[in-house]
């Protein structure tokens, strides 16, 4: 994986792969809604296809059920045992997480903020 | 938002119109005072609502009214379709409407006068535009 990070763009939305030590960090920014759900998880799954991923939603302001459906197929590929959740996140974002229980499937990342 | 006054916009049923219902839907609610949680709940209801429409709805539009009175802030979904249909292949969970009921004071999905709408309420602390 490049050390330069890759981005995807939609107008609202943003998917930023960064490499660290151990594994990459998946930076997601702005919305996701149905029309930014598929890129999303199609992009997540890839990057647990190279190993250990943590997924970073601090700068994610939106999620509706289509983000949430996302999470919920990628927790049920094989791959997902890579994947741990950066426990920044917005409130409204947390607050559908919680609200939909799909808080309580998430492994959390030690708190490490670069 | 005046009392009485009555917002309505349509916009095509595709799914990057989406955010654009649900954007303007949270910004009449910040008129209406309502905190930054409370225009989220706003944003997250109508966001539901409309995706509903694109997805099961075989509309070509989705139509947003929002209104304040009694101070309460009436928002509607509505499209033209058949009516919502199950979709074998959904690519959603089903949790629409849960996630709707939760965050709205109260809601209603009906078929009035020829078009389906979700009609939702929420609080309006000023009663009216700031």
């Amino acid at each position: 994986m490049s050390d330069t990070p890759t981005a995807h763009h939609d107008p609202e939305f943003e998917l930023l792969i960064q490499s660290e030590p151990g594994g990459n960090r998946v930076i997601v920014r702005g919305e996701i809604d149905m029309s930014t759900a598929d890129t999303f998880r199609t992009q997540l799954l890839q990057a647990l296809g190279d190993g250990e991923v943590v997924l970073d939603m601090s700068e994610l302001h939106f999620m509706d059920s289509s983000g949430v459906a996302a999470i919920d197929e990628v927790l049920r590929d094989p791959s997902a045992e890579h994947l741990t959740v950066d426990p920044h996140i917005l409130e409204p974002v947390r607050r559908i997480l919680e609200m939909t229980d799909m808080i309580d499937a998430l492994s959390f990342a030690e708190s490490d903020r670069r | 938002m005046v009392p009485g006054v009555r917002f309505e916009a349509r916009f095509p049923a595709i799914p990057v119109a989406v955010a654009e219902v649900r954007g303007k839907a949270s910004a009449l609610a910040r008129r209406c005072g309502v905190s930054e949680q409370g225009a989220h709940d706003v944003a997250l209801a109508v966001s539901e609502a409309a995706t509903n429409v694109v997805i099961h709805s075989g509309s070509s539009e989705i139509v947003l009214i929002v209104e304040a009175h009694d101070g309460d802030l009436h928002v509607i979904v509505a499209d033209k379709g058949p009516g919502l249909v199950p979709r074998r292949d959904s690519p959603g969970l089903g949790l629409g409407l849960p996630i709707i009921a939760t965050v709205s004071s109260s809601f209603e999905s009906r078929r009035r006068d020829g078009r389906n709408e979700v009609a939702m309420v929420f609080p309006c602390p000023t009663g009216g535009i700031s």
